[in-house]
């Protein structure tokens, strides 16, 4: 006791206060940052010339390939033929195809205003940062709805225009949009059933979740699109469109729901034990304690979901709807641009990188946002 | 204070007749007996697994019990109901490791009892809260998330966010257990206000000061059972939040 009383009384004894200051500021040159990061060892050394080798001789023949030797303007496939590169005319004398499908040219303005209507909901979402949730849902919301609207048109003097003359990159965000709009709220639904105490209510989420989510989701399109028809009376059918969008909405809620459930299994049941005790409902807990945690929790696994979501929209060609690839796919199949296919496909894949990229850019934002919380 | 009003002696809050209660095979809880009339501060002493926090989690209608009675502010509760939480009213609970919501602000913490329970307004449910944290020396944090607060400002948060209900009763598990010694002080200073203000309260503990300093009677258990009871102090103010322990060493 005696010794121990002697330490603890030690930084009193020494008297003077601790001489607190900015740590150092150290300035390094490019140079000496280039080395610690690059250089500091020998094995670090000789990967780093290696790769950067692999780089330089990969990117040279890329840059050759699709600046140097590249024609952008060619009326004809002919033009390109003697071009040693990529024949980007392709892209330039078919873009409207490609973006749009088969809309009717003299239209194309409405699926044009419509990318525009999406990309100022999208700026709208990064701008408020998804801080007031409500106001961003509404504005996607709203925005599905001009979509239905300025598509099929009928309104406002606008000519009809049936769902299955769209085509493209609207119909590709149109049908991720919805399937996710629909399916997110069902993927609550059924982790919350899956976790909770009513049995058939357990069972049915149980049953639906494994026999949904074995089979390929080309399969489940293929069986939708034929047996909902017959099974729905005519005045139920929700056509093409909205069979695809139902049966993309509940395969991706099958998924989403097992992340939540793996979300709310995460909370410490001592949350659950201070609601009882402040006299909070079962369904209270979950919308007021559980539930926000467990979003929060998975948001991550939540953008891995929805960059599979987003791309699987490709397969709705199988059931016949033209989406982006396909669009882009038939702009030169069955015409004299065929010799030009890995040109239309490098653009699908930028494309395509660009969406997914900004999904998971605005994951990571939405994590950062909620990291300072909590 | 409206909400601690010292009740007559006579009311009885809680009674325990024989209560018996078995995790598996196990028999935690032994043919237990307990009264606790409005006013008193009861401590709950014993060993590890000698069955205290069982019995306040029984009271609080967070566990299921066997057989026997148990009645919490005037409502029997049902011997094997995992449901018994949703009949007790009016009482507050505080947990070893505090539980607040980690995604709220303490405001939000203490004002989503009163909102979506008791069904009193927002600005109402803020103007209780504010004048709780208030009481607790806790008026600063209350936009602050709990993760940045102190485990001993965070359980005098949990604690607020039970009185926010005005219960008649509060039952404490453990409410010093998870803090360092330097902090145990802040939430028993916190507890001995409660007392002195007529608060009736449980309070689950093996910090023998604590029980000493706030309780008006000592309940030892051993191995499930009641075993002998002593008094405790008379409520009595230990400081201003730094001493603590006023009759501790006795």
């Amino acid at each position: 006791m005696e010794t121990l009383g002697k330490v603890a009384a030690l930084p009193a004894a020494v008297g003077t206060q601790p001489h607190k200051r900015p740590r150092p500021r150290v300035i390094r040159s490019l140079q000496t940052q280039v080395r610690r990061v690059l250089f500091d060892t020998p094995l670090n050394a000789v990967v780093t010339v290696l790769t950067a080798t692999a780089i330089a001789i990969v990117g040279f023949y890329v840059v050759r390939w699709a600046f140097l030797d590249s024609a952008w303007v060619a009326s004809s496939p002919a033009g390109c033929a003697k071009a040693q590169g990529a024949c980007w005319a392709v892209i330039v004398k078919n873009w409207q195809g490609i973006l749009f499908g088969n809309y009717p040219a003299e239209q194309r303005w409405r699926p044009e205003v419509m990318l525009g209507v999406f990309g100022a909901a999208l700026v709208f979402t990064i701008a408020v940062n998804v801080r007031n949730f409500r106001l961003t849902l509404g504005v996607w919301l709203v925005s599905l709805v001009v979509f239905v609207l300025l598509m099929r048109g009928g309104v406002f003097g606008l000519q009809t225009i049936e769902s299955d003359r769209w085509g493209g990159i609207p119909i590709t965000i149109f049908v991720f949009l919805c399937s996710v709009t629909l399916g997110f709220p069902l993927a609550i639904v059924l982790a919350v059933a899956r976790t909770g105490r009513l049995v058939s209510a357990r069972t049915i989420s149980v049953f639906l979740i494994e026999v949904l989510r074995p089979v390929p989701l080309i399969a489940v399109l293929f069986c939708t699109d034929l047996l909902l028809p017959m099974a729905l009376p005519n005045a139920l059918d929700p056509g093409k469109l909205g069979r695809v969008i139902i049966c993309m909405g509940v395969f991706y809620a099958c998924y989403q729901a097992e992340v939540i459930r793996a979300g709310l299994q995460a909370i410490p049941h001592g949350q659950i034990e201070a609601s009882r005790a402040l006299g909070l409902g079962p369904l209270q807990i979950i919308r007021l304690v559980t539930l926000p945690q467990a979003l929060r929790l998975t948001v991550p696994a939540t953008v891995n979901l929805l960059v599979v979501a987003l791309k699987d929209t490709s397969l709705i060609v199988t059931v016949g709807l033209f989406d982006f690839a396909a669009t882009a796919t038939a702009a030169f199949s069955g015409n004299e641009w065929r010799p030009f296919s890995n040109e239309v496909y490098i653009v699908v894949a930028l494309v395509y990188l660009l969406m997914t990229l900004t999904l998971t850019w605005l994951g990571h934002s939405l994590e950062r946002r909620l990291a300072k919380n909590a | 204070m409206r909400d601690v009003v010292q009740q007559p002696r006579a009311e009885e809050l809680v009674n325990i007749r024989a209560l018996n209660k078995w995790y598996g095979d196990f028999h935690a809880l032994c043919d237990v007996e307990l009264d606790v009339v409005a006013g008193e501060t009861v401590a709950i002493c014993g060993r590890s697994g000698s069955g205290k926090s069982t019995l306040i989690r029984c009271i609080a209608g967070l566990e299921e019990f066997q057989t026997g009675e148990l009645v919490v502010h005037g409502i029997a509760l049902s011997p094997q109901s995992s449901l018994n939480h949703r009949k007790v009213s009016g009482v507050g609970m505080v947990f070893q490791n505090f539980n607040l919501f980690p995604h709220m602000t303490v405001m939000e913490n203490l004002t989503i009892g009163p909102v979506e329970v008791a069904r009193v307004s927002r600005s109402e449910a803020r103007a209780r809260a504010m004048h709780q944290l208030e009481r607790l020396q806790m008026g600063a944090f209350a936009d602050r998330y709990p993760s940045t607060l102190s485990g001993g400002q965070q359980q005098r948060a949990a604690i607020a966010r039970s009185l926010c209900l005005n219960p008649r009763l509060m039952l404490f598990d453990e409410p010093t257990s998870a803090l360092d010694p330097e902090l145990r002080s802040e939430v028993r200073t916190t507890i001995n206000a409660l007392a002195r203000d007529g608060m009736t309260m449980i309070i689950v503990t093996h910090e023998i000061e604590l029980a000493r300093d706030v309780s008006s009677r000592i309940v030892w258990m051993d191995d499930g059972a009641v075993g002998r009871t002593e008094a405790g102090a008379p409520p009595t103010y230990s400081g201003n939040g730094r001493g603590g322990g006023g009759l501790g060493g006795a």
